[in-house]
């Protein structure tokens, strides 16, 4: 998925306010990808992006876009940015707020609108795109900040807290979107702090804690890397107070709890608990009804790390 | 820089400078025409200047209202106090932008609402964020907010002087008074917009080191209203006319108008003038480059 070079390289970046510390000693690097940026809020996640793109300056180390030195001209032209905050001029049609951001950039006037309005179109908004924009839902006004983040066709697309306040079909849409930009050769790195909103985007997450790069890689790559950690998983069967008898005899499972109808196990070490969950499936009688891993997701990874 | 083979950059018709510029100066300019109570009061602004319209065709004998031979009276009549209230002298045209009252008072109820909002709006609401990320620069996007500022604020105090005075050479007799008014007015007119043009950069600069509309709002209503008063007391309690000039930069460019088009004026000082408005730019200026360095000018 990643291109030969990456499209945003941090070396050793750190950002102070004052005597405060927003970021330390980052080293990242963001590809043609969907990358999570994740933390919770105020641990450096936007200071992260506004170096990024620029509106920002390190006070250590390098920051590189598509090879030019971060918040250069050549840098910013390579780059689209899509805010956290509603920054929308109301009274302006979505088609032309997109003009004008891309007429910002240089853009001649019949380019700008043209652009402007194909790329609306490509995001949904053709039959709406000129309506005031003070008449849009939330959903409308997300994909034209998204839409004048892209129109510039930028290699690098940072986007701030994109799903915050759409409804389900919107996240979808949002989300398919996001996930097919890297198939153009643009990388994206998205910031959340709505964890399972991520989950289903992005290549590899980035986990941000107090101004430090905690974590880089796979979700699945980061929960291996936390052996030390059980496993927890839900088990719907029949009869669960038998099963859960059963299973508190095995040397992996650390505890079993029943809730709701469910059991909940803790695993010390997978090695040989399928298997032997396998067997004893196929001889259970009612059988084993669902298995579903609880800690395997970003949520869980991300509060295993930040303890 | 390797870039992937499918990606492609876009390919389109550049521009640059003005141009890049010109959709925020415009939608500066236009501010006031997006409701209906912002063309009221754009027009509630032109009273003055309309004013003058009905003088002049009442002067002229295009309207025919009061006492017969209000007209010659009017215009015949006038001992030189009152040139300012006589369209066939060239101060008629444009004195009514250049007094505190009613000039200033419209001035300032145009400016409050478009110029001294225009920044500090746009940084509390973080939108200058997005104008950065265009590769917008500080001083271009602070340029860009002057400019449709001054644009609206010098339709009324450089195109209704100038319409003023085409209507009337227009109506008279003959070539008269345009030959007679008309370098006299264009000097004028140059100052005024040159005047206009500072007004509304200290306006703009104030805008810029504010840190919301709101106040922006008070503190140029305060600045301009308020050394015009401290101006207008100390001068009098002090016996010094000239300390006006030097104390307010809303009498500091009346008096460099005035100056620049010949016009009778007395107990005042050019130079304290220049020195006032300079010196209050200049250190806006500086204000306004630490406060629009990119990193100061987010919140």
């Amino acid at each position: 998925m990643s291109s030969t070079a990456p499209l945003l390289r941090f070396d050793g970046v750190s950002k102070w306010y004052g005597s405060v510390a927003a970021l330390l000693d980052v080293s990242l690097d963001v590809g043609t990808e969907v990358v999570g940026l994740v933390g919770k809020n105020g641990v450096g996640k936007s200071t992260l992006m506004k170096l990024a793109v620029g509106l920002l300056s390190p006070s250590q180390g390098e920051i590189e876009v598509c090879g030019y030195q971060g918040g250069s001209r050549q840098a910013r032209a390579r780059v689209g940015f899509c805010p956290d905050f509603d920054r929308l001029y109301e009274h302006l049609s979505g088609a032309r707020f997109v003009e004008w951001m891309l007429r910002y950039h240089g853009m001649g006037g019949r380019s700008a609108r043209e652009r402007a309005e194909e790329v609306l179109s490509e995001l949904g908004l053709a039959e709406h795109m000129r309506r005031p924009i003070r008449e849009y839902s939330k959903g409308m006004r997300q994909r034209v900040r998204l839409g004048q983040a892209l129109a510039h066709r930028p290699q690098l697309v940072l986007l701030d807290e994109p799903m915050t306040g759409l409804d389900p079909v919107a996240r979808a849409d949002l989300s398919q979107y996001i996930r097919e930009l890297p198939e153009r050769g643009v990388g994206v790195l998205v910031s959340s702090h709505v964890l399972h909103e991520l989950e289903a985007v992005v290549d590899r997450v980035i986990l941000v804690h107090q101004g430090r790069l905690l974590a880089d890689g796979k979700i699945a790559e980061l929960r291996a890397q936390l052996p030390e950690r059980p496993h927890r998983m839900r088990l719907k069967v029949a009869r669960p107070r038998d099963m859960a008898a059963q299973l508190t005899g095995w040397p992996e499972v650390e505890a079993v709890a029943i809730r709701g109808g469910s059991l909940e196990v803790s695993l010390s070490g997978d090695r040989d608990f399928y298997n032997r969950l396998t067997e004893l499936a196929a001889s259970w009688q009612g059988g084993v009804q669902e298995l579903t891993p609880l800690d395997d997701d970003l949520a869980a990874v991300f509060g295993y790390l930040i303890e | 820089m390797s870039q992937p083979l499918y990606y492609r950059a876009l390919d389109c018709q550049r521009v640059g400078g003005l141009a890049r510029l010109w959709p925020l100066a415009r939608q500066e300019m236009l501010l006031l025409f997006r409701t209906k109570l912002g063309v009221a009061l754009y027009f509630f602004c032109m009273l003055p200047s309309l004013a003058r319209l009905v003088m002049l065709l009442i002067m002229f004998g295009v309207l025919d209202v009061g006492p017969p031979g209000l007209a010659n009276r009017m215009s015949r009549g006038l001992p030189p106090s009152l040139n300012h209230q006589n369209p066939l002298r060239a101060e008629f045209y444009f004195d009514g932008a250049l007094r505190t009252m009613p000039g200033m008072i419209f001035f300032l109820l145009l400016t409050s609402i478009v110029v001294a909002r225009c920044i500090a709006r746009d940084r509390a609401t973080n939108a200058l964020e997005l104008y950065w990320t265009r590769g917008i620069s500080p001083w271009g996007y602070v340029f860009a907010k002057w400019l449709g500022g001054f644009l609206i604020t010098s339709s009324l105090t450089v195109v209704m002087p100038l319409v003023l005075w085409l209507t009337a050479c227009f109506l008279a007799e003959d070539w008269t008074l345009m030959a007679d008014t008309g370098p006299q007015f264009f000097v004028g007119l140059i100052a005024i917009a040159l005047i206009t043009g500072v007004w509304t950069a200290i306006g703009t600069l104030i805008s810029a080191v504010s840190s919301s509309a709101n106040l922006a709002m008070v503190a140029w209503s305060m600045l301009l209203v308020g050394s015009s008063a401290i101006g207008f007391v100390l001068s009098r309690a002090l016996g010094e006319d000239s300390l006006r000039s030097c104390l307010s930069f809303w009498d500091a460019g009346r008096v460099i108008v005035r100056s620049v088009a010949d016009l009778q004026q007395r107990g005042v000082s050019v130079p304290g003038a220049l020195m006032m408005l300079g010196a209050l730019l200049l250190s806006l200026l500086l204000l306004a480059k630490k406060r629009m360095r990119v990193t100061e000018a987010l919140q």
